[in-house]
C-alpha cells in the first residue's frame, strides 16, 4: 500500500520557505552572470510542503532539456524555463527520490565529464594507439 | 618523499567504492547526498569528494552492551544503494559480534588482533549502556562490559556512542535503573566521544558521523556531545505541522477531525518542541516519512532520560505532571507570543530533565540563548 492510499488528507500547509528559496535562486542566477559562480540549493533539507513544491515547479517552468542518467539509481536533470536553472533529482534503485537540488550554472555538475576520468581516458587511448602502431610496424616488417 | 616499493598499499575509500563498480559520477552523486544528509552547504560537495576519495578505510570495532540490537538493525536494514549502505560497506568492520560469523573465543581473538594492528587509530562504536551495579549483569565471552569498554577505548582514536543507551543510559537506565546502567561518557574521560543518540538513531546519522570523522575529523558537538549537523535543530522547528501549531490548531484525539486534517500533535504528547534530532528532514525508511507524518507525536527518543519524561501521551515534555489544562495554557501562551516551546530555555529544560521538576510556562516561552 502506498502512503497516498492512507485516508489522511492533510490541509494545505505553508512553511513560509517558498519565497526565500525563490529569492535565493534569483540571487544565485545574478552571481552566475556576474562572477560565473556555480550555485546549488538543497531542497531536501528544507521543510517544504507538497503545495510549495508544486508552486516552485510552476514558478520555474519547463525548459528544453530533460535528461535521465543512470548512476547509482537514476538521476533526472531538467532545465527550467530560465536558462541556467536546473532541477536535479536523485533517485535510488526503487525510483524513490532521495535528493533534490536546484543547480544554477551552465550545466549541472554531475553532467560534466570528471577530470580524473578524462585523464584515465587519455592514458588508455595513448596505450591503445601505441599498441596499434606497434602492431602495424610488426606487420610491416 | 619516496615510498619504498614494499610498503603495502592501503586502499582509499574512493578506490574501494570504485572497485564496487561506482563511477566517479556515482561518487559525486553520493557526496551530494551525503552533504545534504550532513546538512552541509552544497558548496562543500567538492571538498567532501576530495577528502573521501583520499580517506583510508578506517578499522571499526563495534561493541554491543545492554541493548536491543535496534541500532544495528537501523543501520543494516537500509536498502542499497543508500548512502548509509555505501559508507557501511566502505569501512573495515573488524568486530561486531552480532554481524560477524565467528563467535565466542574466535570473535574475541579477532577483536584483539584488530585492536593490536590498528592501535591508536581505530574507531570504536558502542551501542548499549554499561551496567556498573554488578559486572555479571552483562558479559561477553565472560568479560564484563565495563572491562571490555575500558580495554577497547584505550586504543581508540575516537568513540561513537550509538543510540540513546550508549549516549545517555537509555532504557536500561530508566527509573529504577536495576542494573546501575551508565553511558560511555560516564566511564571514559580521556577520549573524544561523539554521542549519536536516538532510539534508534537514523541510519544516515550514524554513517554521516563516521563520514565526518573521515573527511573533516571530529564534528562540532552540542552540549550533550551530539554532532550539531544532525542535532542542531529541534523537531518542532523543522516540523511541517508547525503552521498549525502557530495557528493554535491541535488534534485532541488520534481520530478526531483535527487529526485527519493533519493538525499539530502537541496536545497528544508530542515532544518535538524539546527534542533535538534530524527526523523532520532526513526522515526514516529511506526518507519515506517520520513519526509525526504518520500521525504520532515525537516521543523525544534522542534526549537523555526520555523514558522518564512522564508519559508519551502527556502534553509537553515536562518531567512531572504538566497535563490537561496547564498544557493547554502553555500551548496557548506559546502561540500568543509567537514563540514556540521549542525555543524554551535549553538550560531550564536540561535542569528539569535531570531534576524531574516542572518547567514553568514562562520558562517555556523564553528564547533559547544558544
Ligand atoms: S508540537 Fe509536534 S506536531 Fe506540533 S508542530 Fe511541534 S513537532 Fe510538529
Ligand atoms: S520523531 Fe522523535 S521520537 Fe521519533 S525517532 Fe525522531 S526524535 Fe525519536
Amino acid at each position: 500500500m502506498s502512503l497516498h492510499a492512507i485516508p489522511v488528507h492533510a490541509e494545505a500547509a505553508v512553511t513560509g520557505n517558498l519565497r526565500p528559496v525563490q529569492h535565493e535562486i534569483r540571487q544565485a542566477l545574478s552571481e552566475l552572470i556576474a562572477h560565473g559562480t556555480h550555485g546549488m540549493i538543497d531542497l531536501h533539507s528544507l521543510p517544504f510542503s507538497p503545495q510549495e513544491y508544486a508552486a516552485l515547479d510552476d514558478f520555474l517552468g519547463e525548459g528544453e532539456i530533460d535528461l535521465t542518467l543512470n548512476v547509482l539509481g537514476k538521476t533526472r536533470l531538467r532545465e527550467s524555463s530560465y536558462a541556467g536553472i536546473w532541477r536535479v533529482e536523485h533517485f535510488d534503485d526503487n525510483d524513490k527520490r532521495i535528493g533534490y537540488f536546484i543547480e544554477i550554472g551552465h550545466v549541472p555538475e554531475i553532467l560534466r565529464s570528471q577530470c580524473d576520468d578524462i585523464k584515465e581516458g587519455l592514458a588508455t587511448m595513448t596505450t591503445i594507439l601505441a599498441m596499434e602502431e606497434n602492431d602495424n610496424e610488426d606487420d610491416a616488417t | 618523499m619516496r615510498t619504498t616499493q614494499h610498503e603495502p598499499h592501503e586502499e582509499t575509500l574512493g578506490e574501494r567504492l570504485r572497485s564496487q563498480g561506482i563511477s566517479r559520477r556515482g561518487f559525486l552523486k553520493f557526496c551530494g547526498l551525503l552533504a545534504s544528509s550532513m546538512a552541509l552547504a552544497p558548496a562543500m560537495v567538492p571538498k567532501i569528494a576530495a577528502a573521501l576519495e583520499q580517506a583510508k578505510r578506517p578499522s571499526v570495532i563495534w561493541l554491543s552492551f545492554q541493548e536491543c540490537t535496534g541500532c544495528t538493525e537501523s543501520l543494516t536494514r537500509s536498502h542499497s544503494p543508500s548512502i548509509e549502505g555505501l559508507i557501511f560497506d566502505a569501512i573495515s568492520l573488524d568486530y561486531h559480534h552480532t554481524l560477524q560469523a565467528a563467535s565466542g573465543y574466535g570473535a574475541e581473538e579477532a577483536r584483539a588482533e584488530a585492536m593490536k594492528e590498528h592501535y591508536g587509530k581505530y574507531v570504536l562504536v558502542v551501542d548499549g549502556s554499561i551496567p556498573i551495579g554488578n559486572p555479571g549483569f552483562s558479559t561477553i565471552a565472560g568479560i564484563s562490559n565495563l572491562d571490555m569498554l575500558k580495554e577497547a577505548a584505550a586504543g581508540a582514536a575516537a568513540i561513537i556512542a550509538v543510540g540513546t543507551c550508549a549516549a545517555f543510559g537509555g532504557l536500561p537506565k530508566a527509573d529504577p535503573n536495576p542494573t546501575g546502567a551508565v553511558s560511555v561518557a560516564d566511564i571514559i574521560k580521556d577520549k573524544p566521544i561523539i554521542n549519536v543518540s536516538g532510539c534508534p538513531p537514523i541510519p544516515v546519522v550514524i554513517t554521516g558521523t563516521i563520514a565526518h570523522i573521515l573527511t573533516f575529523g571530529i564534528p562540532e558537538l552540542d552540549s550533550l556531545g551530539r554532532p550539531k549537523a544532525f542535532y542542531g535543530q529541534n523537531i518542532h522547528d523543522r516540523c511541517y505541522r508547525r503552521p498549525f501549531y502557530e495557528r493554535g490548531l491541535f488534534a485532541e484525539t488520534f481520530d478526531d477531525e483535527g487529526a485527519k486534517a493533519g493538525w499539530c500533535l502537541y496536545k497528544l504528547g508530542c515532544k518535538g518542541p524539546v527534542t533535538y534530532n534530524a527526523c523532520a528532514t532526513l526522515k526514516w525508511n529511506e526518507g519515506t516519512s517520520f513519526p509525526i507524518e504518520a500521525g504520532h507525536g515525537c516521543i523525544g527518543c534522542s534526549e537523555p532520560n526520555f523514558w522518564d519524561f512522564g508519559g508519551f501521551y502527556k502534553a509537553l515534555s515536562i518531567p512531572t505532571g504538566m497535563t490537561g489544562q496547564t498544557a493547554v495554557y502553555a500551548a496557548a501562551a506559546g502561540i500568543a507570543v509567537g514563540v514556540a516551546a521549542g525555543a524554551m530555555n535549553k538550560k531550564a529544560k536540561m535542569d528539569a530533565d535531570s531534576l524531574h521538576k516542572t518547567v514553568t510556562v514562562d520558562e517555556l516561552n523564553q528564547e533559547s540563548p544558544s
